[in-house]
């Protein structure tokens, strides 16, 4: 056999392996897609027979403790706070978790909140990092606020002090610096009032917050992102959460609740052992480790998932804060999968073991380190002249075609479920940022990909830090 | 015309694979478009819509204000309405969701009106229709309408409902029936074959906190229900209706198997403020589960006018935390704040953070 043999015969071969990996993932989106679609309709059609004001008046709505961790966050804290504070809900406290900030976050808050140290007792659920000192407001009108200090231990580690503190039932954990809706708690806190089953965990909709205007700590005007980077997360946010998540909860087999936003059944949280600091995946890892821990004890239980949008978000503007923040992600989702490998493909985990995992690890982990070995083997083989430039370009045209239908499909899911976005320019706009994604966005984020998993071999754990901007505030 | 053909041409002179990745991509690029140009119409389609609902919504209030309001009003301006403007379902149902708000805010004579107005303008048969769908939204919303206007005579024929597998329809069906069996309201609970969730709970009781009933029935009676969530409702609604003479029976119900209802048990013993409890409070807590312990705290207290320190006192010589905070509370509203105060100020004593914890009004 000549080397031109073995060389054609690989180069066969890859093809074949492509075209298959195409075949499933495409077929995964479309499967998941047309899930999203039945799932979207039901739920818009049960809500409509909803009115969340009868939460508001009802002693029976459970008690909810928000946990937010804070680090150097003095350019918006006392705004957030204070918009944590009023939201829509009776029955909360607000707990700031500050993880040893350098900066004058823990002062701004003494001053703006009238804070004072008492000697609180901590129920030790979770071990965490030492706690300096808890605060509470001498102004009763900020008897909801408990503010915590303590050393730095990373976000995970705060938001298990989180837990310790917290007196109630239900914690919803959320990033400080997000813009949530007035009546997200009240849109949480519905299915663990509904279930038959236990409900473990609640999750909502994230959207990109980017040039959006925010009055009073709260989103009075919904803008598409000024810069290109940002619109195109808002077609990726689109894309995975009316397309993916929602088809997920509708299997049951949900993996992932945003870090950004989520509500969970605190018992459960502590007997999974809280969150994991080890990992920079840690709200994917929690949930994981919380559903394996009810599948082995033969509990029932369900992960909801509430498509409205729920709490607004900074996406990141730079290429470089970019791949940092996707280089993370990887790495948390790849620390996750390594972590819990053993329920991967094993029929005691349910349709978590035999399909949601699997397909994580095939299309989620592996998708772009497929797509940048096969690019390399492609440029190998055409700097060796081997390469057959038509059905390079077919391809690309298959692949291009394909991710821009998807787009459209995620921007009409938005168009026929909530509508954000009310100008015919913004929706334009983002037709238009679709249509350049695949050629200038998605590389980026595929070398992002691979560089986490090389960081992750190499036992890099930085979290690395997203430098944000603020939003637009009314009248600046 | 030749550029056309050369195309062809390079077209059919494609292998075969490069051949079929291209035509699912220009259906890929078809199927984008057409999405494309779905969004575009169904935005000027809604546009126009909500243009047309706009002008529906100020002629209906206009309507229903003179009809409401005109003295000289005559069965005639009421019939040339409904054949001029609620000529479409969907312009029946826009009008039909205007009288309903309206419908919600006034009582009386007016209201009364206004439900005969329903009828007249055909909308009752336009509801009462919906029932007989295929579709369970379609039902639930013609329940709910129903329900909203009052209409007493279609009872039994949502009663029917009660029993379905799906639970906003059910919910639909079972609020309904409190808002229009004044007479007796909840004998539904017999019947219910699916438990109660708790979001269905807190619509009843919304629904019954608004409802004017002739005879409101003794919820003590479904206290003794085989199904758990019926226990559980019947005891909030003995609260919420503060149905003293149903004590005895809930106190009965602290030997319940399940640790969710003697919860709900001792919370409204709580708030029902029933003294009598305090012994088999007492009784039941040393082999009750840690949140009920916590609930018999906070209770005794609040029901109690025995001297209860001593049981205070055993409690906060347990090893667990939260159970000596709960004690040491209970201890202050039982007018035992001197006590804790002397252990805040014994820094030697081991209960001295637990004092302090509790003696701090800011915590």
């Amino acid at each position: 056999m000549h080397l031109q043999d073995i060389i054609q015969t690989l180069a066969n071969l890859f093809s074949y392996l492509v075209m298959f990996y195409v075949i499933g993932i495409y077929s995964s989106y479309f499967i998941l897609g047309l899930i999203s679609a039945i799932a979207m309709a039901d739920y818009k059609k049960k809500n409509s027979f909803v009115d969340y004001r009868s939460i508001l008046s009802s002693k029976f709505a459970p008690s909810v403790s928000l946990i937010a961790p804070a680090y150097n966050e003095s350019l918006t804290i006392v705004e957030n706070v204070r918009s944590l504070l009023t939201l829509h809900y009776n029955n909360y406290e607000v707990i700031i978790i500050n993880d040893g900030s350098k900066d004058n976050t823990m002062q701004l808050l003494i001053e703006a909140y009238e804070l004072e140290k008492v000697d609180f007792i901590l129920s030790e659920h979770v071990v965490t990092k030492p706690v300096r000192g808890i605060y509470k407001a001498k102004n009763p009108a900020y008897h909801k606020l408990v503010v915590v200090d303590k050393e730095n231990g990373g976000k995970a580690d705060a938001l298990n002090v989180g837990i310790n503190v917290s007196v109630n039932k239900l914690i919803a954990c959320i990033d400080v610096d997000c813009v949530l809706e007035h009546d997200s708690l009240l849109k949480l806190v519905k299915p663990f009032m509904e279930e038959d089953r236990k409900v473990i965990a609640t999750g909502g909709v994230i959207r990109i917050a980017n040039s959006c205007v925010v009055e009073d700590g709260r989103l009075t005007h919904v803008h598409v992102p000024d810069k290109f980077i940002a619109r195109v997360q808002v077609l990726e946010y689109f894309r995975a959460f009316l397309m993916g998540r929602m088809a997920w909860a509708h299997m049951d087999a949900l993996l992932l609740i945003s870090g950004a936003f989520g509500m969970f059944d605190k018992e459960t949280v502590i007997k999974a052992g809280g969150y994991n600091h080890n990992t920079v995946g840690e709200d994917m890892e929690l949930l994981v480790r919380m559903r394996r821990l009810m599948y082995e004890e033969q509990t029932p239980c369900k992960v909801a998932f509430i498509p409205d949008p729920l709490c607004w978000t900074e996406a990141p503007q730079t290429w470089n804060i970019l791949k940092r923040q996707r280089n993370r992600w990887t790495r948390g989702t790849a620390e996750t999968l390594m972590l819990h490998r053993k329920m991967i493909l094993n029929k005691r985990y349910g349709i978590l073991g035999l399909v949601s995992l699997p397909l994580w690890v095939l299309f989620e982990w592996f998708a772009p380190l497929f797509e940048f070995f096969g690019m390399l083997f492609f440029m190998c083989m055409a700097i060796a002249g081997y390469a057959n430039w038509l059905y390079f370009f077919s391809f690309f045209s298959l692949i291009y075609s394909f991710a821009i239908m998807n787009s459209l499909f995620a921007i009409l899911f938005e168009e026929l479920s909530y509508k954000q976005y009310k100008r015919l320019t913004h929706m334009l706009k983002l037709i238009g940022t679709a249509l350049l994604e695949p050629i200038l966005y998605h590389p980026v984020t595929v070398w992002a990909a691979v560089k986490g998993n090389y960081d992750l071999i190499t036992g890099k754990k930085s979290w690395g830090e997203m430098t944000r901007t603020g939003f637009v505030q009314k009248g600046k | 015309m030749g550029k056309f053909y050369k195309l062809l041409n390079i077209f059919a002179g494609l292998p075969e694979t490069v051949d079929m990745i291209l035509h699912i991509s220009l259906s890929f690029f078809a199927v984008t478009f057409v999405v494309f140009l779905f969004i575009i119409f169904s935005r000027i389609k809604e546009g126009m819509q909500l243009k047309r609902q706009k002008w529906l919504e100020r002629e209906s209030q206009e309507f229903i204000t003179s009809f409401l309001f005109d003295e000289e009003w005559t069965g005639e301006r009421t019939a040339l309405f409904r054949a001029k403007t609620l000529t479409t379902t969907s312009s029946r149902q826009i009008f039909l969701e205007n009288l309903i708000r309206m419908h919600k805010n006034i009582i009386g004579e007016s209201s009364n009106k206004l439900s005969v107005l329903y009828q007249d303008l055909g909308l009752y048969q336009h509801s009462k229709q919906k029932l007989y769908s295929d579709s369970w939204d379609v039902i639930a919303t013609g329940i709910s309408e129903l329900a909203e206007m009052g209409m007493r005579q279609d009872t039994e024929l949502i009663r029917s409902f009660i029993k379905q597998s799906n639970t906003i329809l059910r919910s639909e069906a079972l609020v309904a029936l409190v808002k229009l069996e004044k007479d007796v309201p909840f004998s539904f609970l017999n019947e219910l074959s699916e438990p109660l969730s708790g979001w269905q709970q807190m619509q009843l009781a919304k629904a019954s906190h608004k409802a004017h009933f002739v005879l409101l029935p003794e919820f003590k009676q479904w206290l003794t229900n085989h199904e758990e969530s019926i226990v559980v409702f019947s005891t909030r609604m003995v609260v919420q209706h503060a149905q003293h003479k149903a004590i005895p029976s809930l106190i009965k119900l602290l030997q319940h198997p399940s640790a969710e209802v003697r919860k709900e048990v001792i919370i409204a013993l709580r708030q029902l403020e029933a003294s009598e409890a305090t012994e088999s409070l007492i009784g039941i807590y040393p082999a009750e589960t840690k949140e009920n312990k916590l609930h018999i705290l906070k209770a005794l207290p609040i029901i109690t006018l025995d001297d209860t320190f001593e049981f205070y006192e055993t409690v906060l010589r347990d090893s667990d935390k939260s159970l000596q905070i709960a004690a040491a509370r209970a201890l202050i509203k039982s007018g035992g704040t001197d006590f804790l105060f002397n252990i805040k100020n014994d820094l030697q004593h081991a209960l001295q953070s637990v004092a302090a914890f509790v003696l701090d009004p800011r915590i």
